[in-house]
């Protein structure tokens, strides 16, 4: 049996065994050799252009880079979609389930998988860049630094497409996908606002240290963003003994104390305040649709170690000890504000747009724990939130549109004073009834709030009760 | 076979008490037939397992109790509680209530320990696109750490028990069923686990696959292994199964060997009369005849139940038919089959829950 005996010493024992079996599947799809050969194909195309018309190099450059975004940005993530979903779809996640293998390193294979082939693919589009250096007379280092962040984002969006891959809905996946357009293009304007204030305009270069700062905190986004969004799938796979959430949220305070202290080594203090209230923001919308469970294997860590106790609030799996995490970064996110401001107030704008936040997390909770008490799977409760947000966030965008067009702004923004309507009244500046919306915000934040925690009293109380037998088991 | 790369549990520790949530309440085991109790503990125990989903009980306080190296059918209809039980056993899903160990260790609180002992065939097999025979052995004998030439020894070793050896090359898609559940065995054995957990492991096979099937469960056995294993195919879990759990609703409603259920169930016994004469005299026979029950009529006569196994009661029987001018010309007891005993027993828990 020589061939098998072949097959079986193909791949190193080091590497992950799901990215050996999906190397091994992906290498045969059709998808991904089509994609090899019709880039190569462009590739030689936009050198002949290149090299025929050597002068202006724009048209060419665009058409160049056209096919490698494609390719890196759209075909290869989207085949992250049904990453996970075809392990549930062909009923093998349990087989897998009961290997070695956990749900995070079968997550991160999958995701490993892919962008092993997109840098295949990336490293096939590496001598047209050097050949169009020598007839198209580019900057090869500025075209590698692209190539390097185009790459970054492939990775990012292949975890986002593989970590929404764990949801079973398709209607979930596909709003994902316009949401992920909708977001990559307010990223973009927010990354270009953002390099505006880092990097000094009026033609001159950027300080070295700037530069750096800028790439190191870069890579820290992405790392972190790649972490996150395949934790959220492997934690929407595991089985309910595993605990991803307190890592999740531990792993979100972490990243978002460090960029909030980065600002006293010299990084920009507004790029960092951003960053951080859109992570935690995440984390929260991600903590507060959890499953809510008492297994006592989750809690036995917590109830071991008295140090660990006042914790379980802030951490244990499930949306009521969400809602405590929710209120802890909203508390540290304005003590760091206050720190950084020398203890000076904000502006009315600034408190319209972080309590309009801080409400627009909360706000759907109303929504899933009146309406939709019955529905307990996470799942469902996720795409729930999301749509409670769309349609809110289609009324502001209306809104907005009208106060815009009209006289009437005050009385738009104020017949509707719903968090995303208030947070667009803020960032659009208008100054319609700024105190008014504040409050407003104010008032459906804490309403929100007091109904999360009426309904997850019964599980305050089961989580009170059964600490305390740990507790004293442990002693 | 070599040993599982998973690791055994700790002597030192011993295995804790069920915790407060699931709320364990020991009971007794179902009676069992013929207990080995001198060596270590239970391949499977299982005491007052409850499972609910919303307001369905799928597990309704199950306890039974399986020895090592037995082989154990477990009988019942669609919905009653089989695959719940199994998957728990499994690790795949737990208990409201109850404990459930395997080879003495909790799957609630060591389900890793518990994975590295069970081999687990589901009753639905996927197979994945583009991918060998070998590759998907391999990608199981990797994800259960195993490494180098051990791995290979491992995928060569399964694909020998099986058969798959020919087949190596082939894409897993391009299999036919049979084959197919042959390579969810192997892939079941990689690890070379001691419990077997085979949930309809013959169901959609042709008869020749259902040999070569039962054939392979029958050397495991024969090798120590302890099979736990679901089928509707009563018939063929009494060839291979040392004793049969029977629930319904949720409940187990019986326990014990094959041997048993066909000739003591309920006190009587099934008997074939065979006839010179017209097959019709035994039935109109049998409606006026006390003891006698007509159960069918055949070719050359009929199957009749004597409800008592007195043997003066039965030679009574035979006396009064030739008394009555029937041209008895056979008359042997014939064995129950599974079948009929399962839906008598199920008749019976109906008679009980009715009258209740």
């Amino acid at each position: 049996m020589p061939s098998s005996n072949l097959h079986l010493t193909d791949f190193s024992d080091r590497l992950s065994p799901m990215l050996v079996k999906e190397l091994r599947q992906g290498m045969r799809t059709h998808l991904f050799t089509i994609a090899f050969i019709l880039l190569q194909a462009f590739m030689v195309l936009c050198v002949l252009i290149g090299a025929s018309a050597p002068g202006d190099p724009q048209p060419v450059s665009a058409f160049f880079w056209f096919f490698v975004v494609a390719t890196l940005l759209i075909v290869m993530p989207i085949r992250g979609f049904g990453a996970l979903t075809s392990e549930m779809q062909l009923n093998t996640m349990d087989l897998i389930q009961l290997t070695r293998l956990g749900a995070w390193r079968m997550t991160f294979g999958k995701w490993a998988a892919l962008v092993a082939q997109s840098l295949l693919l990336a490293c096939g589009i590496l001598p047209y860049l050097v050949m169009r250096y020598f007839f198209g007379g580019v900057d090869v280092i500025t075209e590698m630094i692209i190539l390097f962040w185009v790459l970054v984002a492939s990775m990012i969006f292949t975890a986002i497409t593989v970590g929404f891959s764990a949801f079973r809905s398709v209607l979930l996946r596909a709003t994902v996908s316009v949401a992920l357009f909708i977001g990559v293009l307010f990223g973009l304007q927010l990354i270009d606002e953002l390099a505006g204030t880092l990097i000094p305009s009026g033609g001159g270069s950027a300080p070295a240290g700037t530069v750096v700062r800028v790439f190191v905190g870069g890579l820290l986004c992405s790392a972190y963003a790649i972490w996150f969004m395949l934790d959220l799938g492997a934690s929407r796979i595991a089985p309910e003994a595993d605990n991803h959430a307190t890592r999740k949220r531990l792993g979100a305070l972490a990243f978002g104390v460090t960029f909030l202290l980065l600002p006293l080594a010299g990084f920009n203090l507004i790029a960092c305040t951003i960053i951080t209230g859109i992570v935690w923001m995440l984390v929260s919308l991600d903590a507060l649709t959890e499953r809510p469970t008492l297994l006592p294997s989750l809690m036995r860590p917590f109830a071991a170690r008295w140090y660990l106790r006042p914790f379980f609030i802030f951490l244990a799996p499930g949306w009521p000890s969400g809602l405590f995490f929710y209120l802890l970064c909203a508390g540290l996110f304005g003590a760091a504000l206050w720190f950084h401001g020398g203890g000076a107030g904000l502006t009315l704008q600034e408190t319209q747009i972080m309590v309009s936040c801080g409400a627009l997390v909360v706000f759907p909770l109303i929504f899933i724990h009146l309406f939709f008490r019955k529905i307990t799977e996470p799942a469902s409760i996720f795409g729930i939130y999301l749509l409670v947000q769309v349609c809110f966030g289609v009324i502001a965008l209306f809104l907005m549109v009208i106060a815009e067009a009209t006289h009437m702004g005050d009385v738009a923004f104020l017949i509707v004073p719903l968090p995303a309507t208030t947070l667009f009244a803020a960032i659009s500046g208008s100054g319609h009834a700024e105190k008014a919306l504040v409050l407003a915000a104010a008032a459906i934040g804490l309403i929100a709030i007091i109904i999360t925690i009426f309904r997850g009293m019964s599980w305050y109380r089961d989580a009170y009760r059964i600490m305390n037998v740990l507790r004293r088991s442990h002693s | 076979m070599s040993d599982s790369p998973n690791a055994e549990p700790d002597p030192e520790k011993p295995v804790e008490a069920d915790a407060p949530s699931t709320g364990a309440e020991s009971a007794p085991p179902a009676e069992s037939p013929e207990p080995d109790r001198s060596g270590g503990p239970p391949a499977i125990e299982v005491q007052n397992l409850h499972r609910c989903f919303g307001s369905l009980k799928a597990v309704d306080g199950v306890s039974f109790a399986v020895d090592p190296g037995q082989v154990v059918g477990f009988v019942g209809a669609n919905g009653a509680g089989k695959t719940t039980t199994m998957r728990i056993l499994a690790t795949l899903d737990y208990p409201n209530r109850g404990i459930v160990k395997v080879c003495g260790i909790d799957v609630v609180q060591y389900p890793a320990l518990v994975r590295g002992r069970i081999g687990w065939m589901p009753d639905s097999f996927g197979t994945y696109d583009n991918m060998t025979v070998v590759e998907y052995l391999d990608f199981f004998a990797r994800a259960l750490g195993f490494r180098g030439e051990e791995r290979a020894d491992r995928v060569r070793d399964v694909m020998d028990f099986t058969d798959l050896t020919p087949l190596a090359d082939r894409l897993i898609n391009k299999l036919s069923k049979g084959m197919g559940q042959r390579l969810c065995l192997g892939r079941a054995l990689i690890h070379d686990p001691d419990v077997l957990i085979l949930d309809e492991p013959a169901a959609g096979l042709d008869p020749k696959a259902r040999v070569e099937l039962k054939n392979l469960i029958r050397i495991l056995a024969d090798d120590g292994k302890t099979v736990f294993i679901s089928s509707h195919i009563l018939s063929e879990l009494g060839e291979m199964c040392d004793s049969l759990l029977f629930i319904d609703r949720g409940r187990i409603i019986h326990h014990g060997t094959a041997e048993s259920l066909k000739h003591t169930t309920s006190g009587s016994m099934l008997v074939d009369v065979q006839t010179a004469g017209d097959p019709q005299k035994i039935a109109e026979w049998a409606e006026m005849s006390p003891h006698v029950t007509l159960k069918e009529i055949r070719k050359r006569g009929a199957r009749i139940e004597i409800d008592s196994l007195e043997p003066d009661v039965i030679a009574g029987v035979l006396r009064r038919m030739i008394n009555e001018g029937i041209p008895v010309i056979e008359f042997h007891r014939e064995e129950r089959k599974l079948e009929d005993a399962f839906i008598e027993i199920l008749g019976e828990i109906e008679g009980k829950v009715s009258s209740d």
